[in-house]
């Protein structure tokens, strides 16, 4: 089943730019979203399995969308990645303090983007296997012994 | 690149080679001549010889000036003035001249003091004075005018008080002389001052880098000039001058053929009619820009205790008492005035640096904005021929197509918004209008009617109606009140759908709606654009006028537009103490309203009568 990956940009011209290359090389089940609350309401709705989210956007910004999804346990392991033409290292750090998995500065090409949203992905993956580490209280060398 | 002027002087380097070596060994052979016939044969003949020599050097020096005046009147020339005032200065010093040795030598009367050639030699000072001030200088503004003018008058007092000190005072206290040989022998000094004067005036002042030559020919001359006036008077004080004095007398013929190379040097780097005489930032006049035009004032402090000090010990007369308390008086208070005047214009200078640095921050954000809008387009582009290029599955030929026409739109909101980012470069250069003018509205808003480009279908069957008060003038600049209006009609045409009605509306408004802050001068001129279009979403009214806004419906639609449109309206009419505001409530078929609030012309300017809606 093909991973499914919400993109939130409030440029509708872009969204379409996204989603016509990311369709031209992948398999994801692209949806999108104009603003932060759209892509919210969205993100509740299907759980998917990686979001992509620009900054800048008009009702919910960027950094809001990201306080909103990691103060809920419900989708506080959804891997996200963030784009924005902010090119400033501020900017970029308080992206990833909040709680971002990967930060992207427009313009992002196909490639990047791609391994952008793969590289989020596979490291919810492993956080998602931690947690259940740490949940089930498996110590980690008879995990380990197990693969 | 070298200007026309400037290769000038360049080609005629070996001329002017030339003539500055005949010239200087013309004026050292006359010199020579005059010196040897004064000291060696001190007879009647050696005398009637100098008092040609005077003669014909004065004429010389008239006679170059008066070419050089005729030559730049011709020319129209601004230095034409200076030539004819110290032409006329040389010729009455040669009529003097020819009046003193005429008494000299054929009527023997030796000392013929005063006598008639006084009255000519006076008037050589005022001629010569006002010749040097008439000389053109670059344009000042009127701060530093005064600016120089205490300069001048501060250099000035010191120089007064030493001649007081040192001539004058022992003049007037010498004893049994009549009013008029008084006045007559103090007029010397006097003239000589405003010589000085002059001189100091036109150095402050500064002149053109190519015309330095001139000051320094001119100022060679006249210093010859005081000098041979003062060792005179010294002489004449201590009764030890014989006229034939070796020391003195050559120096009054020196000093008109230095003089008088002046225009003839000058003549070759004469700009030509109309170039006006301004100055390069980089080429200030003398000590403008450092320490010692702040410092050097406050030395003439010391120097006017020293000279007060002389005074009190050299004479214990009182009969000059307040004279030189005067000039010293006169002298603090121009340091003081030119203290304050410098103070003023440092506050200037600190307010100029404040509003350059707030520029500075806003050309900043606007920066960071235009990055930030740029990359979105940019990375669609991208994105799209990434899109095109990728191999991994096939693509239709229709695909292909439609990715192919997304790239060329999202290029062309590219290059709109670089077009739009050179309109919003402009709007920096919006600072508040500074000299606003009567501007009719009716004309403008016809113009704008008329130009406004857009393809003909969006234009075609529109009911467009102008009700305009035909009075109504605005207090503003047209250019401004035609961009405003060009913008705000276009966006009209472009956001209403073919055939719908545009209205224009223009009255005065003498009360003051509620929405209207008080810094807005009322009565006021109100402009209303309305059409009947798409209208805007009540919640999304306050954006519109910020830099980069456009509202959601227009991104998805097809209307090119960078957002910046309605923020240059804005920018524009604040410029002229202004206000602008939209009405809608963003149903489509009702449309919008734009209201302008601008300034009229105050009263007795020209007329406005008030008020109707016409």
């Amino acid at each position: 089943m093909p991973a499914t990956v919400v993109l939130i940009d409030d440029n509708r011209n872009l969204l379409d730019a996204m989603v016509a290359a990311l369709e031209a090389v992948s398999d994801f089940d692209l949806r999108c979203a104009a603003d932060g609350a759209e892509g919210l309401e969205l993100i509740f709705d299907i759980h998917p399995d990686c979001v992509v989210a620009d900054i800048k956007m008009p009702r919910l910004d960027g950094i809001q969308l990201v306080q909103a999804l990691r103060g809920d346990p419900e989708t506080v392991n959804i891997p996200i990645v963030m784009m924005t033409a902010l090119a400033q290292d501020t900017d970029r750090f308080a992206g990833l303090a909040l709680g971002a998995d990967i930060y992207l500065t427009k313009p992002v090409d196909l490639m990047t983007l791609l391994a952008g949203i793969e590289a989020a992905i596979a490291r919810g993956e492993d956080e998602r296997v931690a947690q259940m580490r740490h949940m089930s209280e498996i110590p980690e060398h008879s995990l380990g012994k197990a693969e | 690149m070298t200007s026309p002027l400037n290769a000038k002087p360049d080609l005629l380097l070996p001329t002017r080679r030339r003539f500055w070596i005949i010239a200087s060994l013309a004026v050292a052979a006359f010199y020579l001549a005059d010196i040897f016939t004064l000291s060696a044969l001190r007879s009647a003949a050696a005398q009637s010889f100098d008092e040609i020599v005077q003669i014909s050097a004065y004429l010389i020096a008239a006679l170059a000036f008066g070419q050089a005046a005729m030559r730049d009147w011709l020319r129209d020339n601004p230095f034409r003035n200076a030539w004819i005032w110290l032409s006329l200065a040389f010729f009455s010093n040669a009529i003097a001249e020819a009046i003193y040795g005429f008494l000299l030598v054929f009527l023997h009367e030796n000392n013929p003091f005063p006598s008639p050639a006084d009255f000519f030699y006076l008037a050589f000072y005022p001629f010569a004075a006002i010749g040097i001030l008439s000389i053109p200088s670059p344009l000042r503004t009127g701060g530093q005018r005064i600016k120089i003018l205490l300069d001048a008058a501060i250099l000035l007092g010191v120089v007064a008080s030493a001649i007081i000190v040192l001539l004058i005072g022992p003049l007037a206290l010498q004893p049994a002389q009549n009013m008029l040989t008084l006045a007559d022998s103090l007029s010397y000094p006097v003239g000589d001052m405003l010589l000085i004067f002059a001189l100091v005036f036109l150095f402050l002042r500064g002149i053109e880098p190519r015309h330095r030559i001139l000051i320094v020919f001119l100022a060679a001359g006249m210093a010859a000039v005081v000098y041979a006036d003062y060792s005179f008077t010294y002489l004449g004080l201590t009764n030890s001058y014989v006229p034939g004095n070796a020391l003195v007398d050559p120096f009054w013929p020196l000093s008109a053929l230095i003089t008088a190379i002046a225009p003839l040097i000058e003549s070759r780097y004469m700009p030509r009619a109309g170039t006006s005489a301004t100055l390069a930032a980089d080429q200030v006049p003398f000590l403008e820009k450092t320490i010692g035009r702040q410092v050097i004032p406050y030395l003439a402090l010391p120097a006017l205790v020293f000279f007060l000090w002389l005074s009190q010990t050299a004479h214990d007369d009182k009969a000059f008492f307040p004279t030189l308390e005067i000039v010293t008086l006169v002298v603090i208070a121009a340091i003081v005035a030119r203290q304050i005047i410098t103070i003023g214009d440092l506050e200037e200078t600190r307010s100029e640096n404040e509003r350059a640095r707030q520029l500075d921050s806003l050309k900043d954000q606007f920066i960071e904005n235009v990055n930030h809008e740029l990359r979105t387009p940019l990375m669609s582009m991208q994105l799209y021929l990434d899109a095109l290029s990728s191999t991994h599955r096939a693509i239709t030929e229709e695909r292909r197509a439609t990715l192919i026409a997304r790239t060329q739109e999202s290029t062309k909101m590219l290059i709109s918004l670089v077009e739009g980012i050179l309109d919003i470069r402009r709007i920096d250069q919006h600072a508040p209008l500074a000299n606003p003018v009567p501007v009719p509205v009716l004309p403008v808003v016809r113009d704008v009617f008329t130009h406004v480009a857009l393809p003909d279908d969006a234009r075609a069957a529109r009911n467009i109606t102008l009700s305009i008060y035909p009075d109504l003038v605005i207090y503003g600049e047209q250019v401004r009140l035609y961009e405003i209006l060009q913008n705000l009609v276009s966006n009209s045409l472009k956001y209403s759908d073919p055939g719908t009605p545009i209205e224009c509306y223009g009255r005065v408004l003498t009360e003051r709606p509620r929405q209207i802050p008080s810094s807005i001068p009322f009565p006021a001129a109100e402009l209303r654009i309305r059409d009947y279009g798409f209208g805007i979403p009540p919640d999304q009214i306050p954006l519109l006028f910020r830099r980069f806004v456009r509202l959601p419906r227009d991104l998805t639609s097809t209307i090119v537009g960078t957002g910046l449109g309605l923020y240059l309206c804005k920018s524009l009419v604040e410029s002229m103490r202004g206000m602008i505001w939209v009405e809608s409530a963003g149903v489509p078929g009702e449309g919008s309203t734009f209201h302008i609030i601008l300034p009229l012309p105050p009263r007795g300017g020209k007329s406005v009568s008030l008020p109707k809606e016409g």
